[in-house]
């Protein structure tokens, strides 16, 4: 018998970092885990860290852990009482989840038209704003393609131009002048054909210098909805966000009381099940805007796992086994401020290109309230295929200024070398004045440009990398060392 | 000898200093006393730089060094200075003719002309007693000329492709190189 | 061993009078040197940059390991003959470090009349060939000769010494398994096109570099073919077609980088002269610079050997053998880069006993298997009738006996005057040690200038007396000065290195570690058992 009565064995339809943050809860709760992998994928660590390592067969790796037809036959082969989506992948894919439920299976999830329902930008909009929360103007092309661009221009620019089934930030284009709107809307629509299979946009009213805050939500099947807070999002790059902490910095008490209550609204009113995540869009002035909701485990659900000490994925388990939720609204606690950043095979110094390598040594960030979520383990080659998040730093600080000190430190502690890395940039992220005010949009980061630019080495910085570079240089050494006595001695005497 | 590295872009001259009690490295021109002494963890070694002791992690693969110094993650590439001899030479002339290293016949050209190819791109195929070789790009570039078609027969030394060279690198060394 | 006690007293009037003397005596040699090596006219210049060519200096810098010594011969070779126009005569030799490799590098130096191959440079080029045979050192060849300089051909081409000696050491050392590479930077043209052919490992530069027995116009004058140099024995040509050379670069750092590689497969035959355990090396207690106080500013004073031992050998530590005995002649043990030698040097006339002892140590040397180092300043063994009848003819042959035919590696320093039958004893240059080097202040000759043009002087008297003549007072001068300013002349040591009786003068402070690495390149081959004549006792 595991901790989690009914669930014994669960296939965890994912790799690298989530399988094994998942796997690690499963271990925890003596629930058999197993999880996906791919002859091409070799870098990745769940393989090894799970209990059963699934092969799926596929033209590449990422069309094999797409493959939803392959992955069910394999969990009702390996007598899975549960699939773990995950993140990313197919994670909010409704017919996925409906192959499980129909395999017999649980889908550690809500049910797959809720995610239907919320994976539609433009459905969940409408939804939302029938419940009174208030959404972002917005335009959708589909009530009416031939005025779309018309309705897009009355909302006003800025605007931004996304596809009804995104998500990641792909196939997403701002517009300031209404003569650049008519190619963004065919990039946009382009990208969400490529990315989503799905050619559908919308307008939506963009919001300049806006914070990006979630609410964490849990439900369970017999009606208990609670809010587990909120984590600002706002640090982004590319549309895709890289510092996440809860709570929400700098915000008034009542805006952050009413995307809470907002939020367990929305999910009441979907009869929501299982882990979900309400993403609202801050103006300045504390206005705020529903913007979508994501009906899986988030990538920064540990900055709510470290305030509230809920594992999130333990209740996801457990709901899905049909439990009701461990704890009722009233008991769930909030300590202390918890950050996370996303450390990410990227070159911050040309516009965050993804960096390839081979990991060469990992020390991970060791410590009282650090918490190092990795995907990735030492020989493994980075590449180009997979999305280039490498691990996750969470810190737990008693509060804001703590927590800023100790992410710091620890992302200064970790080494990860073989591979360009953001480890360094996010230092000067949390580094930055604006950061440590709690001043954060999501256009952070490109206004600071200047500021959270590679500072130069100082000249003695530099000479003693070169040094170690030298020293640990085979050939450069070798030859130092075959100059024989008495030459070496004599430096470069000449008679 | 590497005696070269390249750090953020920027390449400096390391150069042995003999002769002295403890090692001393030139850099760029500039003396320092330095020396390097494993360190207790893998990767681990202590850098003796001057009067300073610090502790750094660094490890290397195919000439690039990765060191984590105070804090922070550091790429310094070992130049090889005959290898970048070599490129030079090729961008300088700017144009490189494949020579047929054996009389034979041309089976297939993969390539047409103008077109910009990378190194290690096929370009042709030829035959020569019964075996088949293939012509690869021994640089990035762009075709000058197709010499030979396919069916074409050729004595050993004829010219198969000439190829353009892309000069872009060395025009950034030598503007890198003008900045310093 | 015990330190040498020096007896100098460093800020006595003498000594500041030496050393001011030597001062100006090494900047002089250095003013020299320095023309030598870098005065060229603007139009040679002009012309090298023009090909692209580096200059020779600058190659051979690029081409040893960085940091590291590099030990020139004779870098005055020819500075008084063909009007001082074949400055160094035309070539640099030297020992260096090479990939860590002991080696030769023997450089043409195309700045001065295209590298054209001078008698004197035609000796040089020998001599190094001759080095690298005998200290069994691999040799880099950087070509770049337009060939023999016609005018003086006769002087160079037919003799024992002469180029076809380059080509058979060339062949000699490769029967050794000693390796050679050559670079070809310029053209190598009929007997030059030997040198990368003889040669083990041959890089050929594109565009400059050319191997031809015939250049294009003497293949013209021959058969009337008309042919650039590039199709007549270019890289291509000899790197794809005929296979004189085995690597084309297409630059003279890619060359050389490249040679470098070469030399790096290269392996470390070990140094079989030296013992297995070495001996870490110690600086001389007294500084090497008060040298120039010691050597006295007038050849005919006398100084202490011990003094120059005592800032020349680690340490300054030397164990003195037969202390008391045939006290003219000083020698002993000590170490210098930490290597075992014996010194034999000159504190005064050879007399008998002194004969008799530098014979008697130069046994126990070869005994030892302990390399010596001969340090000069003789003006000859005793003459008189009570020296004859003591046999000094037969003594001084025992010295030259035992020296000759002495088996470890020898070294002479000229570290003042060489004259008569001393510098037999003493291991002048036709004794075959490995090296010879001389300070600025060296004389030699077969007896003082003075000496001889007295001698000379009083021939001239005696015929004319015998003929019923006297000589006036000016007469006599007449007679005598001629004599002595060529006897002055030819006994300097600038005249001496001119030919190539040494190794290159070197500033005394530079003994050291000249020595250092003259005793390291001896030590690669192995010593061969001791044999001496018959000794008249």
């Amino acid at each position: 018998m595991t901790k989690v009565p009914g669930i014994g064995k669960v296939l965890i339809a994912n790799r690298g970092e989530i399988a094994v943050r998942v796997a690690r809860t499963l271990r925890r709760l003596e629930i058999t885990c197993a999880a996906l992998t791919h002859p091409d994928d070799t870098g990745n660590p769940a393989a090894a860290f799970v209990d059963e390592a699934c092969p799926v067969e596929g033209e590449s790796a990422i069309s094999a852990y797409l493959d939803i037809d392959q992955i069910v036959s394999i969990a009702k082969r390996i007598g899975a009482d549960a699939v773990h989506p995950g993140y990313g992948f197919l994670a909010e894919n409704a017919d996925f989840a409906e192959a499980v439920e129909r395999a017999g299976i649980r889908w550690v999830g809500p049910a797959p038209e809720t995610i239907r329902l919320m994976g539609d930008k433009i459905e969940s909009r409408r939804f939302a704003a029938a419940h009174g929360i208030p959404v972002t103007p917005a335009a959708s092309e589909e009530d009416d393609p031939a005025s779309f661009s018309e309705r897009a221009k009355e909302i006003g620019f800025p605007l931004l131009i996304k596809a009804a089934a995104g998500g990641g930030g792909k196939g997403m284009q701002i517009v300031r002048h209404p003569h650049e709107l008519s190619h963004a809307i065919d990039l946009a629509r382009s990208e969400a054909k490529r990315y989503f299979d799905d050619d559908r946009i919308f307008a939506e009213r963009y919001l300049d210098e806006p914070r990006h805050v979630e609410v964490q939500i849990m439900a369970d099947e017999h009606g208990h909805v609670v809010h587990l807070g909120e984590r600002d999002c706002s640090i982004q790059r590319r549309f895709q966000k890289l510092i996440e902490e809860s709570p929400a910095p700098a915000i008034e008490e009542d805006l952050r009381e009413r995307i809470r209550a907002q939020a367990v609204l929305l999910a009441r009113a979907a009869g929501y099940r299982n882990a979900g995540t309400v993403e609202f869009i801050v103006a300045p002035d504390g206005e705020s805007c529903f913007l979508e909701m994501n009906t899986r485990l988030q990538v920064e659900h540990p900055v709510t796992e470290m305030v509230t000490g809920i594992d999130l994925v333990e209740e996801q388990i457990r709901v899905a086994a049909g439990h009701p939720l461990s704890s009722g609204q009233d008991e769930i606690r909030f300590e202390g401020a918890a950050i996370e950043c996303r450390i990410c095979a990227e070159d911050p110094e040309r516009d965050f290109q993804p960096a390839v390598g081979r990991i060469l040594l990992l020390r991970p960030a060791k410590g009282p309230g650090i918490r190092f979520d990795g995907g990735i383990a030492e020989g493994q080659d980075v590449t180009a295929a997979f999305d280039p998040m490498l691990a996750k730093l969470i810190v737990h600080g008693r509060d804001r200024e703590e927590a800023i000190v100790l992410a710091r430190q620890a992302l200064a502690q970790t080494v990860i070398l073989g591979c360009t890395t953001n480890l360094a940039f996010l230092e000067r992220v949390l580094a930055h004045p604006d950061f440590i005010s709690g001043r954060v949009e999501t256009g952070f980061i490109p206004a600071h440009r200047t500021d959270l630019a590679l500072p130069p080495l100082a000249e003695e910085e530099r000479a003693a990398l070169l040094s170690v570079a030298a020293l640990t240089d085979r050939d450069f050494m070798a030859s130092v060392e075959a100059v024989p006595e008495p030459y070496a001695s004599m430096g470069d005497w000449q008679n | 000898m590497a005696t070269e590295f390249d750090l953020e872009g920027l390449c400096s001259s390391v150069l042995p200093v003999h002769g002295q009690d403890a090692l001393v490295l030139s850099i760029d021109g500039r003396p320092f006393r330095v020396g390097l002494t494993p360190g207790r963890a893998t990767g681990e070694v202590v850098l003796e730089f001057g009067e300073e002791r610090e502790r750094v992690f660094a490890v290397q693969r195919g000439g690039i060094h990765f060191i984590h110094f105070r804090g922070r993650a550091h790429r310094v590439e070992a130049i090889d200075a005959l290898a970048r001899a070599r490129k030079r030479a090729v961008a300088e002339s700017g144009e490189e003719s494949l020579l047929a290293p054996m009389p034979g016949v041309v089976v297939r050209v993969a390539v047409e002309a103008d077109e910009e190819v990378e190194a290690g791109d096929l370009l042709m195929v030829i035959e020569s007693m019964k075996l088949q070789t293939s012509i690869r790009a021994p640089h990035d570039g762009r075709v000058a000329e197709i010499c030979l078609g396919t069916g074409a027969s050729f004595e050993q030394g004829a010219t198969l492709v000439r190829l353009e060279t892309r000069d872009e690198d060395s025009e950034a060394e030598q503007a890198k190189e003008r900045e310093r | 061993m015990r330190r040498i006690e020096s007896r100098i007293d460093p800020r006595g009037e003498e000594f500041k009078r030496f050393r001011a003397a030597n001062l100006e005596r090494v900047r002089e040699f250095r003013r020299r040197q320095h023309d030598a090596r870098f005065e060229r006219r603007q139009r040679d210049l002009d012309r090298l940059a023009h090909h692209g060519k580096t200059f020779v200096r600058d190659r051979i810098k690029q081409l040893l390991d960085p940091g590291t010594p590099f030990l020139e011969f004779s870098s005055l070779a020819a500075n008084t003959e063909y009007d001082g126009e074949a400055k160094s005569a035309s070539v640099v030799t030297g020992i260096g470090i090479v990939a860590g490799h002991e080696t030769i590098i023997r450089a043409d130096d195309p700045s001065i009349k295209g590298g054209a191959w001078y008698p004197l440079t035609v000796k040089k080029n020998v001599r190094c060939l001759d080095i690298a045979i005998e200290n069994r050192l691999p040799v880099i060849h950087i070509c770049d000769s337009a060939g023999g300089f016609l005018p003086l051909q006769s002087e160079l081409f037919a003799d024992r010494i002469s180029a076809g000696r380059i080509f058979r050491n060339q062949a000699i050392l490769s029967r050794m398994d000693i390796p050679q590479l050559a670079l070809v930077f310029g053209h190598c043209t009929a007997g030059g096109a030997y040198i990368p052919a003889l040669s083990d490992y041959a890089v050929i530069l594109r565009g400059n570099g050319g191997i031809f027995l015939g250049g294009p116009p003497l293949v013209k004058a021959a058969t009337g073919e008309i042919v650039d140099a590039d199709t007549l024995g270019g890289a291509d040509l000899h790197t794809r077609t005929s296979g004189v050379a085995d690597y084309a670069a297409d630059s003279e750092e890619e060359a050389i980088l490249l040679g470098r590689e070469i030399v790096s497969t290269w392996r470390q035959p070990g140094k079989p002269g030296l013992e297995e355990d070495p001996v870490a090396a110690e600086a001389p207690y007294y500084d090497p610079e008060e040298l120039y106080g010691i050597i006295p500013d007038d050849i005919k004073i006398q100084f202490d050997m011990r003094e120059v031992i005592a800032r020349i050998v680690d340490g300054s530590r030397f164990h003195e053998y037969q202390p008391d005995y045939g006290t003219t002649l000083v020698c002993g043990y000590a170490r210098i880069w930490g290597m075992r030698v014996g010194l034999i040097g000159n504190n005064g006339v050879l007399f008998n006993d002194s004969s008799l002892k530098g014979a008697h140590f130069i046994e126990l040397c070869n005994q030892n298997r302990t390399p010596i180092v001969f340090l000069q300043n003789i003006t000859g063994f005793m003459v008189g009738r009570e020296y004859e009848a003591r046999g000094i003819c037969k003594d001084g042959a025992k010295f030259i006996m035992a020296q000759a035919g002495s088996a470890v590696p020898k070294f002479t320093v000229m570290v003042n005057g060489s004259f008569g039958a001393g510098n037999y004893a003493m291991c002048g240059r036709a004794y075959d040690g490995r090296f010879v080097f001389s300070w600025p202040n060296h004389q030699i000759g077969i007896m003082g200038a003075d000496q001889a043009a007295n001698t000379l002087a009083d021939v001239k008297i005696r015929q004319r007396e015998r003929a019923g003549e006297t000589l006036s007072e000016d007469e006599i001068e007449a007679i005598r000065r001629p004599v002595l300013e060529s006897f002055a002349r030819e006994s300097s040591a600038y005249y001496a290195t001119s030919h190539l009786w040494d190794d290159g003068i070197i500033d005394p402070v530079d003994t050291r570690n000249a020595l250092g690495i003259a005793l390291s390149a001896a030590a690669n081959t192995p010593i061969e058992e001791p044999r001496y004549g018959v000794m008249r006792f």
